[in-house]
């Protein structure tokens, strides 16, 4: 398929794109930093190149990856998630190098990553957003006649923000006047910009996303949803499929409204689109698309029996899936063992002087560190994923619940004891939970 | 004392100053009004704390210990600080050098302590709380009032709850941002009460003009004890009036005991100055809607313009306020007093000025966040927290901690140096210090020319008292000052 694999990552997902190269025979090449040397990814690769400078150098300067690359004879690169793996620029300019770029085409990457061409397509492709403006609103009267138009609450945003911040939400007239001179004050001085835009706002929420396939061959295959409203500051701390919750038709609708924008942009590799989906109404709206392969991907590789990361090497390499057809089976949830403290999640990194990871039936760890291992300050806090997949979800829950007790880490600080918690809260043991569980659970502690 | 008696605390020489010229009332400035105040009835005169420590050190180069000393010699009434329970200056301070800080306050002649902690860190305030009882001195337990969704009535009963299981002598009460209504004080006061069940200090600034109103509210429900300022130090962003205060007593039926003849020299005097050196006066107090949202306090947004005039940037105030609006919703509503409503504040100028918003944050604000500074009260926005969270500061876990060297340690890290000098050397940069100790201070300020006429026409002598010194305060005082 290759003759040496790049993978430009580090931790858990660089072990986990090694174990398959691995027993694919495909010859594999990592980068790393200083900080990583003695990490488990640098062992139990072929090859490791280390990358000198800053601790995320090995992982983002296109320039030195490619150098390596070259030096070592690789023929294609993983980016895994986080760092390069949607950064356009650096899939345009390893393909260009003559390297296989292992996940969709660079300007697919491009056009899903701007929010307001990837809404305006997947309404093009009939796929459900929630309503708002899609032009920035000029004054206050025009905001007035919007807002009833979308309905209250609704959420005011600078066009040109990002990350959430500074984002107000307006129950009424009056809160929509002030919200509206607020966040376009704050708007023009922070972006440059006093685009603002209205957008319906959900007071409770789920965050379901699908998983899909854009094949060699141009089809796409969706491999079902993730429901990942187990968040703390807006990222994901707990995932599960089935999604819990879902009317029959509304799951079948997004599975279809999924595939339909993938084919739409003509999608190769893995990638996936998350929605966002009001739990009393049952509707549901596009978010936005992740154009690589997700971290929580070991749920849908549970249940789905497939291995993504050679699926989007066959299709990187212009070859048919290992799968003629698809039978998911059974329930899978996934945790992320986080080097941090609950209930605020401080990170905590340090030395691992315990690593103990639970076995049994249905039970799975991907991890990144091992005892001796240092989890340094400079990257995302994840140590590793614990993922069980049972008959249904109470069967999940509770091989979940023995194999928590079966994991101990010392050292660094860890989650775990949050997400004990988390196996005790009446809602999260119910499925019937959104976006604000966390919140609440710490709340409460 | 009878309960019909009300008590003045005086906070001209330092919420006034504070809050109206950015504390940057020089000694030579200040000592005038001292023999006025001390006579003039009142029970306690607020004086110094961390913020004037730095702003003598670093702006008005004046050793502040020696002026502490210069002042609290100065007077016969018993002065107060402040002490933050977790700090002296902005920045967090380890245990041993907070116990050094408290302790050497009252070796310079300090007698009463507001100790505040704005989230109420038991473990540090009831340490400061015990050690300042431990001193013979007295203490008051401040609660820092400030408006948002999730400040409620009872969440300041339970303050004054946690307040009174110490060894406080009264409770502390204030709106720093000038932000209570005379309707929430009708139902916050009482709540603040019946949670402590201790004698409350009211000390609301007159931001929007709502002060007095409140403070007639807080005498109705059995308060007894007011901060005002005499003007010009008072109103606008400063404390009400203490003229004003003491009519509004009258008319309540209350009595009091200031005497209204030694406060005249003081506004004349301080008036002088001011307008010489061109800072603001308090005045008639505009209804304001802005504060409700920023919420800045009175003491803050005098040093706020001050720094904001220092680097070209007086401007940009406006936006700035803006900006801390949005940035205490996001931040989960920090109570607006020392340190967190700075926190705000800078965070609010660094969003504007590098043009990307939390692109950079300060050390203090990710204390904040992880928790050092107690359990902030609000929800912090998801979005905020994550991009603090990403900081190195927090990422290397160490975010809710700070180190805590003994004073032994202290003492060795700065060398062979009074106490007083190591407090000043832990919590400032030792170029700051050195300046300063290198820079001469004027001590004597040019009295005006009617004064002097009036001071040679009484006094009959040769006009030597015409300028007012520290040392021969004195002598320049036998003229100007009431004898008593």
């Amino acid at each position: 398929m290759f003759d040496k694999v790049l993978v430009v990552n580090r931790g858990e997902i660089a072990r986990r794109i090694l174990r398959t190269l691995r027993r694919l025979e495909i010859p594999s090449l990592v980068v790393h930093s200083e900080a990583d040397r003695d990490m488990p990814f640098v062992a139990e690769a072929d090859e490791a190149a280390l990358i000198d400078g800053r601790p995320d150098a090995a992982y983002r300067d296109v320039g030195m990856i490619l150098e390596v690359a070259r030096g070592r004879g690789a023929d294609a690169v993983h980016p895994g998630y986080g760092f390069l793996s949607e950064n356009a620029a650096a899939a345009t300019a390893l393909t260009a190098a003559g390297l296989t770029w292992i996940g969709p085409p660079s300007n697919v990457i491009e056009v899903m990553g701007d929010k307001i061409r990837a809404r305006n397509l997947a309404v093009q492709a009939g796929v459900p957003v929630a309503s708002g403006s899609a032009d920035p609103v000029a004054d206050e009267e025009t905001a007035l006649r919007l807002a009833k138009e979308i309905g209250y609450p609704i959420m005011v945003k600078a066009a040109a923000g990002g990350g959430g911040m500074g984002m107000q939400v307006a129950t009424d007239e009056a809160t929509l006047k002030r919200a509206f001179l607020s966040v376009r004050g704050m708007a023009e001085r922070s972006f440059g910009s006093p685009d603002v835009l209205l957008e319906r706002y959900f007071p409770r929420v789920r965050h379901v996303e699908v998983q899909v396939l854009g094949l060699a061959n141009g089809t796409v295959v969706e491999l079902g949803e993730r429901d990942c409203s187990v968040q703390r500051r807006n990222q994901k701390l707990a995932e599960e499929t089935p999604a819990p919750g879902l009317s029959p038709r509304t799951r079948e609708c997004m599975r279809a409204a999924a595939v339909d924008l993938a084919k739409a942009i003509g999608y190769r590799s893995a990638g996936t689109m998350e929605f966002l989906v009001d739990p009393s109404t049952q509707e549901f709206f596009f978010l936005e698309m992740n154009t690589r392969l997700q971290v929580e991907h070991p749920v849908t590789e549970t249940v789905y029996g497939v291995d993504l990361v050679e699926e989007m090497l066959r299709i990187a390499a212009g070859l048919d899936p290992t799968f003629a057809h698809l039978s998911p089976a059974g329930h899978a949830i996934e945790f992320r063992i986080n080097a941090e403290e609950p209930p605020l999640f401080i990170p905590r990194p340090g030395k691992i002087t315990r690593w103990d990871e639970p076995r049994g039936e249905g039970v799975r760890v991907d991890s990144g560190y091992a005892v001796g291992c240092e989890v340094p300050p400079f990257y995302d806090s994840l140590m590793g994923k614990l993922i069980v997949h049972g008959a249904d979800r109470t069967q999940a829950l509770v091989r979940m619940r023995q194999a928590l007790r079966g994991f101990a880490i010392e050292g660094p600080g860890q989650n775990l004891s949050f997400f004990e918690q988390l196996l005790r809260d009446p809602d999260y043991c119910l499925g019937d939970y959104d976006t604000s569980l966390v919140t609440r659970m710490q709340n409460n502690a | 004392m009878s309960n019909n008696t009300v008590e003045f605390v005086d906070q001209t020489i330092r919420d006034g100053q504070q809050s109206l010229w950015g504390m940057r009332m020089t000694q030579a400035q200040m000592m005038p009004v001292l023999p006025w105040l001390d006579g003039a009835g009142y029970r306690i005169v607020d004086f110094t704390g961390g913020a004037m420590f730095k702003v003598q050190t670093k702006n008005l180069k004046r050793d502040p210990w020696a002026m502490t000393r210069d002042v609290t010699s100065a007077m016969l009434t018993p002065m107060r600080a402040a002490v933050r329970t977790d700090g002296v200056l902005m920045g967090p301070a380890p245990d041993a050098l907070m116990d050094l800080w408290t302790e050497r306050l009252v070796a310079n002649g300090i007698r009463s302590f507001w100790v505040f902690d704005v989230l109420l860190h038991e473990e540090r305030f009831s340490r400061i709380v015990h050690l300042a009882k431990s001193l013979g001195v007295e203490v008051v337990g401040a609660i820092m009032f400030t408006d948002s969704p999730v400040h409620t009535d009872d969440y300041y009963a339970d303050l004054a709850r946690r307040i009174s299981e110490l060894p406080v002598d009264a409770i502390y009460l204030e709106d720093t941002a000038g932000v209570l209504t005379p309707d929430r004080a009708r139902t916050l006061v009482p709540a603040v009460q019946r949670g402590g069940g201790l004698p409350i200090e009211a000390h609301f600034h007159n931001t929007t003009g709502l002060a007095p109103m409140c403070y007639v509210e807080a005498l109705r429900a059995g308060v007894r004890t007011l901060h005002t300022a005499v003007p010009p130090m008072a109103d606008r962003g400063s404390l009400p009036s203490v003229t004003t205060m003491m009519r509004l007593v009258g008319q309540l039926g209350l009595e009091h005991n200031v005497d209204t003849a030694h406060l005249e020299p003081v506004l004349d005097w301080l008036t002088y100055v001011g307008e010489r050196e061109g800072f603001e006066l308090g005045g008639p107090t505009e209804y304001d809607l802005d504060v409700y949202q920023h919420q800045i306090p009175g003491g803050m947004m005098g040093t706020l313009k001050a720094q904001l005039a220092e680097v070209g940037l007086l401007d940009r105030l406006e936006e700035i306020l803006d900006e801390t609006a949005v940035v205490r919703r996001e931040l989960g509503y920090p109570g607006m007093a020392t340190p967190l409503s700075q926190f705000a504040g800078i965070q609010a100028v660094l969003n504007l000025l590098t043009g990307e918003r939390y692109n950079k944050v300060p050390t203090e604000v990710i204390r904040y966040v992880c928790g050092y500074y107690g359990k902030p009260v609000g929800e912090i926005d998801a979005n905020v927290l994550d991009r603090v969270m990403d900081q190195p500061l927090a990422r290397a876990g160490t975010g809710d901690r700070i180190a805590q060297p003994t004073l032994t340690e202290l003492r060795a890290a700065h060398g062979n140096v009074s106490d007083d000098e190591l407090i000043l050397r832990a919590t400032m940069s030792a170029e700051e210090v050195e300046e300063m100790r290198r820079s001469s201070v004027e001590l004597s300020y040019p009295a005006p020319l009617s004064r002097l006429v009036r001071t040679l026409m009484n006094s009959g002598d040769g006009g030597s008292h015409a300028s007012c010194r520290s040392n021969n305060a004195a002598a320049w005082l036998s003229a100007v000052a009431p004898a008593y």
